[in-house]
């Protein structure tokens, strides 16, 4: 069950630049193993290397140092292919296929016959949202639609290893949901995915394991699960808040911040009910009421890969 | 080989997408031109009177041989109508055979055009990865695209023979079996570098690329002269190119139409022959090309 699906030792890639020809590092001494069955986001900010790692795994580009391995194997054979769906950044296909066309080329190309496909193909697509566009060109789809068509390719012929490249990037609310719960039901069936994204919050509520990248260099790596929400202290935020409200509040709670009139204040889950008493008696709005984050993904991620 | 087919399919259905049917409009009116006055003019008389003015009759003539000398230039301006109408219809096959061959040049131009851009449109598209993510080898991936080239490069040939052949028989003139020989080396050109343009197409731009093509199909006819160079260096570069470069298409659309002129056929075996061995070689040249180099979006 824990057998590494994909390792990385040591990649490293350069590109040549300019008219010097002067050498970029992309990546620098990568290293990372995804054990079957998990979720991994690889996160950081544009131009840290995600894609240029990907595209490695891929064997679309050949590493300058150190070795890649996907089951246990070196990239490149089209064997291994059959065995990865990916889907990249901004899906393209060709604008003369409607939705299903499109994913009978490229589960044919990927070894599926015509028979299974004209089974699994209206599924998939109602599965993505897509089935009342089944059969409308491509080309005439929104961004999302054709990121969710990007998400069914790579599905289409059961892949062991889910490779997704920012799979949420263009996706409104509704559509980012359904395919965050898309990915979590691939790996309830067992699925290993690899995925890049800028969205901490789509990271935090999906993956097991998380591997921030800077300027082509692994910063940190950790657990998700080590980032805890589960913090013993409240953060309300009032309106109308006073010197005279602060003065009597102060046994029960702090103030952690005060932009004029507003307030944050900060408490402990025991002390919460009575401090929420004692606001409605005073003349304030109350706002949000929420634990208060500490040690967050986004905090790891401002810390290793921010530029604060 | 069912990827390869799948491919096929999706590259030829890119090629008519792209309106490259259009390319056949083009065609038609470059051909057309040729022609043209064949058929505007086919039962029309000529007018002599458009190449000069009559010599005017004699002075001192008797009204008597003033009606003589009229008569006799009658004659003779009869007798030169019949000639230039005679020279006109001995030039129908000529202008026939030339259109033919003006066509499938073009048919040649057409091909290297789509194989500059077979792998150079996927790429810009960002079509090509989500292909290439797939169990699918590169090399499939070329030959299906050289083979969609080579379906709408015989579609190109046959709606050019069917044109020709429909003025043909409108100007009553018929075609030999040495067509199919001619149509063969037409297409074996096509083959030839429509596998130069991919294979050049995997290594530089697309227009670059079509550009290279079309200059060593251009340069093919020009050997012979280099090498005949009376300069040495002109001769060593002449024999070196003739080694480089195929030999490319021969064009016996004149024999299929004329049978008084000679076919040499071992020479035209010679040059398929050595045009498919050059395919050949420039395909798998492609092939390797692509394998090996990174397949990068910019």
């Amino acid at each position: 069950m824990n057998e590494p699906v994909i390792q990385i030792e040591n990649l490293t890639k350069t590109y040549r630049t300019g008219l010097r020809r002067s050498q970029v590092f992309a990546v620098r001494n990568i290293s990372l193993t995804v054990k079957q069955g998990s979720i991994v986001a690889f996160v950081g900010p544009n131009g840290a290397g995600k894609t240029t790692t990907i595209h490695s795994l891929l064997g679309f580009l050949k590493p300058d140092r150190g070795t890649i391995r996907l089951f246990g194997q070196p990239t490149g054979s089209a064997s291994l292919r059959r065995r990865v769906g990916y889907q990249c950044e901004i899906f393209h296909t060709y604008p003369f296929y409607t939705g299903t066309q499109a994913l009978n080329y490229y589960g044919q190309l990927s070894g599926i016959s015509k028979d299974v496909l004209a089974r699994t193909i209206p599924v998939l697509l109602d599965r993505m949202g897509l089935g009342a566009a089944a059969n409308r060109k491509a080309s005439g789809y929104s961004k999302g639609m054709t990121q969710r068509l990007g998400l069914a390719q790579a599905l289409i012929h059961e892949p062991e290893l889910l490779i997704l490249d920012e799979p949420t990037s263009g996706l409104d609310p509704e559509g980012r949901r359904l395919v965050l719960e898309i990915i979590r039901d691939e790996k309830a069936k067992g699925r290993t995915i690899f995925l890049s994204s800028h969205i901490l919050a789509d990271v935090e509520r999906t993956c097991d394991e998380v591997v921030m990248v800077r300027q082509g260099e692994v910063a940190f790596s950790d657990q998700v699960s080590s980032f805890s929400n589960d913090s013993q202290e409240w953060e309300i935020e009032v309106t109308g808040f006073t010197d005279a409200i602060r003065e009597a509040l102060s046994p029960q709670c702090s103030v952690v911040s005060m932009n004029g009139d507003s307030a944050v204040l900060l408490c402990t889950s025991e002390e919460k009910r009575e401090v929420l008493k004692s606001l409605l008696s005073f003349p304030l709005d109350i706002g949000t009421i929420q634990r208060r984050r500490t040690g967050s993904l986004e905090d790891a991620y401002m810390k290793h890969v921010g530029k604060a | 080989m069912l990827r390869t087919v799948l491919v096929v399919r999706n590259a030829f259905r890119g090629i008519l997408h792209a309106r490259s049917m259009y390319l056949w409009i083009i065609a038609v009116l470059v051909v057309g031109i040729r022609l043209a006055p064949q058929i505007i003019f086919r039962d029309t008389q000529m007018n002599i009177a458009a190449f000069g003015n009559r010599r005017p009759p004699p002075t001192g003539l008797s009204a008597e041989d003033l009606a003589k000398y009229q008569e006799i230039q009658k004659k003779e301006q009869e007798v030169q109508i019949q000639r230039m109408q005679e020279a006109f219809r001995r030039s129908r096959p000529g202008a026939l055979a030339g259109g033919l061959s003006t066509w499938s040049t073009l048919a040649i131009f057409f091909a290297i055009l789509l194989g500059s851009y077979a792998l150079a449109s996927e790429v810009q598209a960002k079509t090509v990865i989500t292909v290439l993510a797939r169990p699918i080898s590169r090399w499939e991936l070329l030959f299906g695209k050289w083979l969609a080239i080579q379906i709408f490069g015989v579609l190109s040939l046959i709606v050019g023979v069917a044109i020709h052949v429909a003025v043909g028989w409108y100007l009553s003139v018929t075609f030999s079996s040495i067509l199919w020989l001619a149509l063969l080396d037409a297409m074996v050109a096509i083959m030839l570098y429509s596998a130069l343009a991919i294979a050049l197409g995997t290594l530089m731009g697309p227009l670059v690329a079509a550009g290279l093509s079309a200059v060593v199909y251009l340069l093919a006819g020009f050997i012979n002269f280099i090498i005949d160079a009376k300069t040495q260096w002109v001769h060593l570069l002449g024999t070196v190119l003739d080694w480089i470069i195929p030999p490319g298409m021969k064009s016996v659309f004149a024999q299929s139409v004329d049978a008084t002129l000679a076919l040499d056929r071992s020479a035209l075996s010679k040059t398929l022959l050595e045009n498919l061995l050059y395919c050949a070689i420039f395909f798998v040249l492609a092939c390797v090309i692509f394998s090996r180099r990174e397949v990068r979006l910019g």
